[in-house]
């Protein structure tokens, strides 16, 4: 098992994406790439797949909704787990994102505690499957 | 002109025969009579001016003659004749009223000017009793026409015909348009469970009976006077009935009270057919004010919905704009904390305070996107009462912090609304939220649910609404407040303690289930939310 997980973040807010690699890599535990751009992102995600997805829901070419389902249809990408994180929040968002098999819906401002918990919740989980 | 009539009473011919001539020369109008019946007899069929009478006569004494006279026609004039003068006669002649006392044998001259004085006397006499009459009879009619409630109006009337015409008893009675019953609406003198049960059938029309009426009134002791309407939509038809009867003084109706009352009897209908209009008029304004209150009261619940579904759909739109800066500056200022100023007290107040104002903005969109919620229901079946306790349940550990009794009036049996369960429980949080805001240090609040609760009209079908009441024994609300309290943003808390929005939301909610929200409240002693929803089959 690796040491640092390895997060991809995929967010058009470049300035998001910034604080939020420095915030969570402080912490020593992960290792966050971002994609400002969706295509790009998909691309890293098939490139050197993940442990774990944080995906912007409105973003400029495609949205986050389109690209969860590329990603969960394509076997290279299928099982990286991906929560949301976005300022969009309504119950037909979040639907079409649960139905793609999102891990969790977390909606901006969203302070660097609870994405680490998230982070730890999901890898544990995604761990105690794997073993 | 009428010529003046004379009635000359005198069991000695000759002295007939002499006054008739001059009489006759002197242009009146003279009839002659031997005994006491006779003279009564043609003093029915006519009504005379002058009476000249003989006092000593066989068969009928003079003064009976005059006294019966007099009862049916009191303006008739008299004078007496007689060859032996007593002073009981003469201050019996003045007790009836006579107007001279002549003895025989007499000057004829001195007769006829007696006469003419006597005459002229009574016209202007009867000039004044008629003035004075149609005087009363016209502020009679006068307040008749004043009176627009039918109750009082219906008294009036028979109090004005039994005044006129001087009797004791008497009744008004009115034909049912529906029944084509007489019902007595006002009654004199008579038994009231006579009146009660007073409802003639009427077989025949009784319009006929009312052209009869005049004839038949006329001559007997009663009244029955019909009240004809005179109005174009029914001209002609019988209203009902005015019945007169019992004089005071047991004599029958003169012509002249007769004619009055007629008169009277007309001036009735015409007020009775008003104040029916009237009240028509009245009851259908109080229907037009009514439906114009309603009107402006859903008018203002509309707008005010309006303008929170505009505030849902606008939160709606630009939430994610403000939240996406929110998520940058969360960041940045944590990674400020973490890095660059690692364990400075002063920083970590810093961004402390920076990290409230992050979370103030964010309840702000919170609250703001409820209102789109609020326009997006997912109805279904949901206990009113499991309901109310669930979102007591959130604020539960809060009121026992502050002191605050938590108190529940529920019925029994299970009460049922259609709602959107996430949605409405809202509604309850906001007013629990704000009651407790009420009552920092101890207080009540008092839940209720109550079903008897008044029923609403929706579309002219009846729907049974179930009332819901949060009491609390709070501050209250100031009275220039409280026609604010539902507007967006409208706050008396501190900053960051209040958005202004819960109460918005909680109308905007009840508005899209159907319902109703409304406030009681007095300065320090507390205010009272009352929730109306429709309550499910
Ligand atoms: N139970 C209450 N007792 C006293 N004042 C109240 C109560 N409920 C509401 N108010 C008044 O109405 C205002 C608006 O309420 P609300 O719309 O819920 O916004 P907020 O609670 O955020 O101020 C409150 O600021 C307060 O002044
Ligand atoms: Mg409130």
């Amino acid at each position: 098992m690796r040491n640092r997980r390895k997060i991809l973040l995929i967010d058009d807010e470049e300035d998001f994406c910034f604080f939020i690699k420095q915030n969570l890599e402080h912490s020593a535990k992960v290792l966050v790439d971002y994609a400002a751009n969706p295509d790009r992102g998909i691309a890293m995600a098939r490139k050197d797949p993940p442990d774990l997805i944080f995906l912007d829901v409105m973003m400029p070419g495609k949205d986050g909704i389109k690209i969860i389902e590329i990603l969960k249809k394509d076997k290279k990408t299928m099982s990286i787990p991906i929560v949301m994180l976005t300022a969009v929040e309504d119950d037909a968002t979040k639907l079409k994102a649960a139905r793609y098999y999102c891990e969790d819906y977390l909606v901006k401002p969203v302070s660097r505690q609870r994405l680490e918990d998230k982070i730890d919740e999901v890898l544990n989980r995604q761990g105690q499957i794997r073993a | 002109m009428d010529k003046q009539k004379i009635l000359v009473v005198d069991d000695e011919a000759i002295i007939r025969q002499l006054l008739t001539r001059s009489l006759l020369k002197e242009g009146y109008e003279v009839e002659t009579a031997e005994d006491g019946n006779i003279a009564l007899e043609k003093a029915k069929k006519t009504s005379f001016n002058l009476l000249i009478t003989d006092l000593k006569m066989p068969k009928k004494d003079g003064m009976e003659v005059l006294k019966e006279v007099k009862r049916t026609n009191p303006y008739v004039e008299l004078i007496i004749l007689t060859g032996y003068p007593t002073i009981e006669t003469a201050v019996e002649a003045v007790r009836i009223g006579a107007f001279d006392f002549i003895c025989k044998p007499f000057d004829v001259q001195a007769m006829l000017t007696t006469i003419k004085q006597c005459l002229e006397k009574q016209k202007y006499q009867i000039k004044h009793i008629e003035l004075s009459e149609l005087m009363t009879f016209a502020e009679i009619t006068r307040l008749i026409t004043s009176v627009f409630e039918l109750e009082p109006l219906f008294n009036r009337i028979l109090d004005s015909a039994l005044s006129i015409t001087k009797a004791k008893r008497g009744s008004l009675m009115l034909i049912d348009p529906k029944t084509r019953a007489l019902n007595v609406k006002a009654a004199r003198g008579l038994d009231k469970n006579i009146i009660r049960n007073t409802e003639i059938n009427l077989n025949e029309d009784i319009s006929d009976k009312a052209v009869q009426g005049k004839e038949q009134a006329l001559t007997s002791s009663t009244l029955n006077i019909p009240l004809v309407s005179i109005s174009s939509r029914s001209k002609g038809n019988a209203l009902g009935m005015l019945n007169i009867s019992d004089k005071v003084s047991e004599e029958s109706f003169t012509e002249r009270e007769k004619t009055l009352v007629f008169v009277l009897a007309g001036q009735a209908a015409v007020a009775i057919e008003n104040a029916g209009l009237y009240l028509q008029l009245q009851e259908n304004i109080d229907g037009l004010r009514k439906v114009i209150a309603q009107l402006n009261d859903t008018q203002n619940q509309l707008i005010q919905t309006e303008k929170l579904a505009a505030v849902g759909h606008l939160a709606f739109g630009i939430a994610h704009e403000i939240r996406n800066p929110l998520g940058i500056i969360l960041g940045g200022v944590e990674l400020l904390n973490n890095t660059l100023c690692k364990n400075d007290n002063a920083s970590d107040e810093v961004v402390g305070k920076i990290k409230n104002s992050i979370d103030r903005a964010n309840n702000i969109i919170v609250d703001l996107l409820k209102f789109s919620r609020a326009s997006k229901l997912e109805l279904k079946l949901v206990d009113l009462g499991k309901l109310l306790d669930e979102a007591a349940a959130l604020v539960a550990s809060r009121a026992r912090l502050s002191n605050v009794e938590i108190e529940k009036n529920f019925p029994k049996e299970n009460v049922r609304v259609n709602a959107d369960e996430t949605v409405l429980r809202q509604v309850f949080f906001n007013l629990y939220t704000n009651a407790l805001d009420a009552m920092p240090k101890e207080g009540r609040l008092k839940l209720s649910i109550s079903l008897n609760g008044k029923n609403k009209e929706n579309n002219g079908k009846k729907e049974n609404f179930v009332t819901v009441e949060v009491a609390d024994t709070g501050k209250g609300i100031r009275e220039e407040e409280l026609s604010n309290i539902f507007n967006p943003f409208f706050t008396t808390k501190e900053p960051g303690k209040g958005t202004g929005l819960g109460l918005s939301i909680a109308h905007l909610i009840l508005e899209r289930h159907n319902g109703r929200i409304d406030v009681k409240s007095k300065v320090n002693e507390g205010t009272t939310f009352v929730v109306k929803l429709p309550q499910a089959a």
